[in-house]
């Protein structure tokens, strides 16, 4: 059944692959109460619990990357692979990835977010390196299309459930 | 031995040749008395002589006729008159009125009388004659024997008078009784009880066609026969019957008699028919036979609503943007279409993409439509879809010029927009609609008047529904499905409780809401949540789901930018008795007229005069049954489980919604309560003649010990009382019951989901077949409980307590 809140003992998301990217046109970033123009961000793949991976209607776990609530390319219930992006620049080293407030994005206030951060530790040095070394160079794209296919190209290799495979064809 | 003096007396008067009248220079001659020899024990006429002969061949007794008034026929003075002859043999005629007057082009709406003798004729109250060759008769006028036809153009009593024509004949005219009725509807469905038939338009092929012959008991023909024929929009005189798809089936006089009991069920949507039935058996149509047809098809096949549409469909995609991509699907080419063709905008919901629904998609556009199902950013909230909703609709009139090489360019109507939205989506479409009604969002292409039809499936309600989420007055749809595993529908959140929706809209609604459908079966490829679910209640599966929603969502369509009124049918009939051909589901539908329209007369919907004796339009409530509750249809906690103190438990309809919530009534009834809860009728409402039904709407209270017990579908009587006192009852469940609610568990202890309201329409053409009563006074609607009226127990809430005037539904 739906949850509202992160288990107690659920597993700490993992980062996988990470690419950063530019925008020629530039985007905007609605995962917020004051949306803002975009032109660069990090595209990511996760690994969370199973449970909070999956894209419900209702109120659910959001996860955050530093101040930001991930935007979600896909929801693996079955694997827990998770691709999604944060605008702006992000220091990765210092970007914590959480499990956060149930808020619904677009009534996110950034000192909320900024305070659901502060405090968590960050990634794992090691596991930032091998991520971003696997991401490759930045990625130049001319919209949010381009990012997507990049991040549908992830989902159809780690995730395990089959819509999200009809996501990715 | 006086006898035989009296009559020798008589005889002897003949003989001198006095006469036996006053007048002095008419003579009437003695009979021949040899006459009864060769007739011993007959009546016979000799002259104006009406004579009796004794079996022994002999006068018995002779009544001399008055020749000013009278002539022998027979051997009795009959009146000189002329007689009139109506084909089939009846003394009185039923004419059905022909609104456009009475025209020989029109025979279906004329009695033939045969006149075999010169005769002045007059005609009173709406009659009118015409003569052989169509041509009215004027009052007094001198018509010729031959044929000659009687119609009405107004409902009421008349007589057509045949006086003798110049002559010595000086008897009073012949009266023939004419009776000019309304042209009732002959193509009907039979029905488990009283009134034992209903005359709705739509028939599947679960229904047998009927002809209702009731109203003519003047009819005495016994070669009458009835036939089903495709629709005409042009019969004539003379027309053969030779196209028929079902009869010649001989019909019973003043009865109603099964037709077409093989209605078929693979043929295209609303598929037109005629019913005629032909006095004389002749095969063709002509003055005397009974047409239904002539002002629009006496009934319509359902049809396979399921099925691809008449045209070829072509799908691509189109994108100019992240955020305006989208996959377009129209007819192929569009020119197939006659004019420009309105425009469906399908709103995903959160985690599901716009590629989802195809089976939509498609669909619409086989039957005439545009259809675009775009991506929609959801997972910020339904605000933000709101926006994409409009972003693309703006996106994609402004990019027709040049979309796919202008194909499609002057073949969008602008001004008839549809949007549905799934989930978030859902509740992204209502915001979408409100932002521009209310002027706080001004998109480029298009105004909230060109929004024509809102529909949300299985919609979230983050935001407030009564500000925010709000219909207002376009019309309105919703579908659901009850083994939802995400937008639940349950009472333990907020913003699963999508009935909230409907209590700011003030246009006209409707709610289809599935049995055991969850919330990804309404596109192809979203996870299973009745897995997280659990019950015994069964579980449809995608397929069936979509069987539903490609029917409903059709008929919705055709009904609101087609002009095709009877799909309302499917919205207005309960499914128990009526649903789209295929769709083999327990449904809960509902259907609600605009509010203060001059088709609707509330007589209490719950929302003012919160004192359960008065209703919401002044009158009094009176009842006779104890646990009446009046209040705010709002579980008072977040459970299912049976809650003595709350009567509202399981109701959905309202959250903490403030001023303006719904509120409703609950009813409650034991074994051998039989009781009552009768509504005053306000004056506008008091004479039925004329208006189309009454209508509520009800459910049963989930969980209740009631409700368990029963364990099934539940009915009450309905009755309308008139000023006399006179009550006539109607059992609705045989127009459809009300469901039990679905057996899912959670939420607590217990099986049933919230309590789903089902809308009860009963024609009011039922109440006034019961001819003590006085249409024209209406004091009150009583509604009786109890085994003596149908369920023996139960608990049930009921709203919207309404009398409900033809017209049309919305668009």
């Amino acid at each position: 059944m739906l949850l509202l809140l992160a288990p107690a003992r659920a597993q700490a998301p993992e980062i996988v692959w990470a690419r950063p990217f530019t925008l020629a046109q530039p985007e905007t970033w609605t995962m917020t109460a004051s949306p803002r123009p975009f032109t660069e961000g990090l595209l990511v793949e996760l690994r969370v619990d199973p449970a909070v991976a999956e894209l419900r209607e209702g109120r659910a776990p959001a996860l955050f990357l530093g101040g930001e609530p991930l935007f979600r390319f896909n929801g693996d219930r079955v694997g827990g692979c998770v691709v999604g992006f944060v605008p702006g620049p992000v220091d990765l080293a210092a970007a914590p990835v959480f499990v956060g407030p149930a808020t619904l994005p677009e009534r996110l206030q950034a000192d909320e977010a900024d305070n659901a951060a502060r405090g968590r530790p960050a990634l794992p040095v090691g596991d930032v390196k091998a991520a971003l070394a696997a991401g490759g160079a930045p990625l130049r794209a001319a919209d949010l299309r381009d990012v997507q296919r990049e991040a549908m190209a992830r989902v159809a290799a780690c995730s395990a459930t089959p819509e999200d495979h009809q996501r990715a064809d | 031995m006086a006898r035989t003096l009296a009559l020798a007396l008589l005889l002897a008067c003949h003989r001198d040749g006095r006469d036996p009248t006053d007048d002095p220079t008419t003579t009437v001659l003695p009979p021949d008395p040899t006459l009864c020899a060769d007739h011993p024990g007959e009546q016979l006429c000799d002259g104006l002589n009406a004579m009796t002969c004794s079996d022994e061949g002999v006068i018995a007794s002779v009544e001399v006729c008055d020749p000013k008034a009278t002539v022998c026929l027979a051997g009795a003075c009959e009146s000189c008159a002329p007689e009139v002859t109506i084909p089939g043999g009846a003394s009185e005629l039923i004419v059905e009125v022909d609104a456009a007057g009475p025209s020989i082009d029109r025979p279906w709406r004329l009695r033939p009388v045969v006149l075999p003798q010169p005769a002045i004729v007059e005609v009173t109250g709406p009659v009118v004659l015409l003569g052989e060759g169509g041509a009215p008769i004027a009052d007094g006028a001198t018509v010729d024997p031959g044929t000659l036809y009687v119609g009405a153009a107004a409902p009421g009593e008349g007589t057509v008078r045949f006086g003798p024509a110049e002559g010595a004949c000086e008897a009073s005219p012949r009266e023939l009784p004419v009776t000019a009725i309304a042209p009732p509807p002959l193509a009907v469905r039979s029905l488990d009880g009283f009134p034992w038939v209903e005359a709705y338009d739509v028939f599947t092929s679960r229904d047998t066609v009927s002809v209702d012959l009731t109203a003519f008991v003047d009819r005495t023909d016994p070669q009458a026969v009835a036939y089903v024929v495709p629709h005409r929009d042009d019969w004539a005189a003379g027309d053969a019957l030779d196209d028929a798809v079902a009869g010649p089936v001989p019909v019973s006089l003043g009865e109603v008699t099964d037709v077409w009991d093989d209605v078929p069920a693979d043929v295209p949507p609303l598929q037109p028919y005629d019913l005629v039935v032909d006095f004389g058996d002749d095969g063709t149509l002509d003055a005397g036979d009974l047409l239904d047809g002539a002002e629009g098809p006496a009934l319509y096949v359902g049809g396979d609503l399921t099925a691809p549409g008449p045209y070829p469909v072509t799908q691509d995609e189109l994108s100019s943007g992240y955020w305006t991509t989208m996959v377009v699907y129209w007819p192929d080419p569009p020119t197939v279409v006659s004019g420009a063709m309105p425009l469906v905008v399908i709103s995903h919901g959160n985690g599901h993409d716009y590629t989802w629904y195809d089976y939509l998609g498609r669909h619409f556009a086989s039957y005439g439509f545009v259809v675009i199902s775009h991506r929609n950013d959801t997972q910020p909230g339904p605000i933000t879809a709101s926006a994409t909703t409009r972003q693309n609709t703006d996106a994609f009139l402004a990019a027709l010029p040049q979309a796919f090489g202008g194909i499609l360019d002057g073949h969008v109507d602008p001004h008839r927009i549809a949007w549905i939205g799934h989930s978030r989506g859902g509740e992204g479409v209502v915001i979408a609609y409100n932002d521009v009604v209310t002027g706080a969002e001004r998109p480029a292409n298009f105004t909230a008047d060109d929004i024509v039809l809102v529909s949300s499936i299985a919609p979230t309600v983050f935001e407030d529904p009564m500000t925010r989420v709000s219909p207002h007055e376009v019309p309105y749809h919703l579908i659901a499905g009850s083994r939802d595993g995400d937008v639940t529908g349950g009472v333990d959140l907020d913003l699963v409780q999508y009935f909230r929706i409907l209590q700011t809209a003030t246009g006209p609604t409707a709610v289809t809401y599935v049995e055991g459908a969850d919330h990804n079966d309404f596109n192809c490829c979203g996870v299973n949540d009745a897995n997280f679910t659990s019950g015994p209640g069964p579980i449809i599966g995608r397929e069936r789901a979509q069987q539903a929603a490609k029917s409903y969502f059709l008929a919705l369509l055709e009904a609101t930018f087609h002009g095709q009124a009877p799909m309302w049918e499917y919205f207005e009939r309960a499914p128990e008795r009526f649903r789209p051909e295929g769709v083999d589901l327990v449904l809960a539908t509902q259907l609600e007229r605009a509010d203060g329209g001059a088709d609707k007369i509330v007589i209490d919907d719950f929302q003012s005069n919160p004192d359960a004796a008065v209703s919401s339009s002044g009158g009094a409530v009176t009842s006779t049954l104890p646990g009446l509750a009046e209040g705010v249809m709002d579980d008072r906690n977040t459970q299912l489980t049976h809650d003595p103190s709350d009567p509202f438990n399981g109701m959905s309809q309202a959250h903490n919604d403030g001023a303006g919530a719904a509120r409703g009534l609950v009813v409650q009834w034991g074994e051998g309560d039989d009781g009552l809860v009768e509504f005053e009728v306000p004056p506008a409402g008091r004479d039925v003649r004329g208006l189309e039904a009454l209508s509520l709407r009800a459910a049963q209270s989930t969980r209740h010990p009631n409700t368990v017990a029963l364990d099934g579908m539940l009915s009450f009587g309905i009755a309308l009382v008139d000023g006399a006192g006179h009550v006539t009852e109607v059992d609705h469940r045989v127009y459809g019951g009300i469901p039990k609610p679905y057996a899912r568990t959670g939420l607590g202890s217990g099986t049933g989901w919230v309590n789903e309201f089902q809308t009860i329409r009963v024609p009011i053409a039922a109440f006034t077949a019961d001819p003590a009563l006085d249409p024209s006074d209406v004091v009150a609607v009583r509604l009786l409980f109890g085994s003596a009226h149908g369920s023996p127990l139960g608990q049930v809430g009921l709203d919207d307590l309404e009398l409900v005037a033809p017209g049309e539904m919305c668009c």
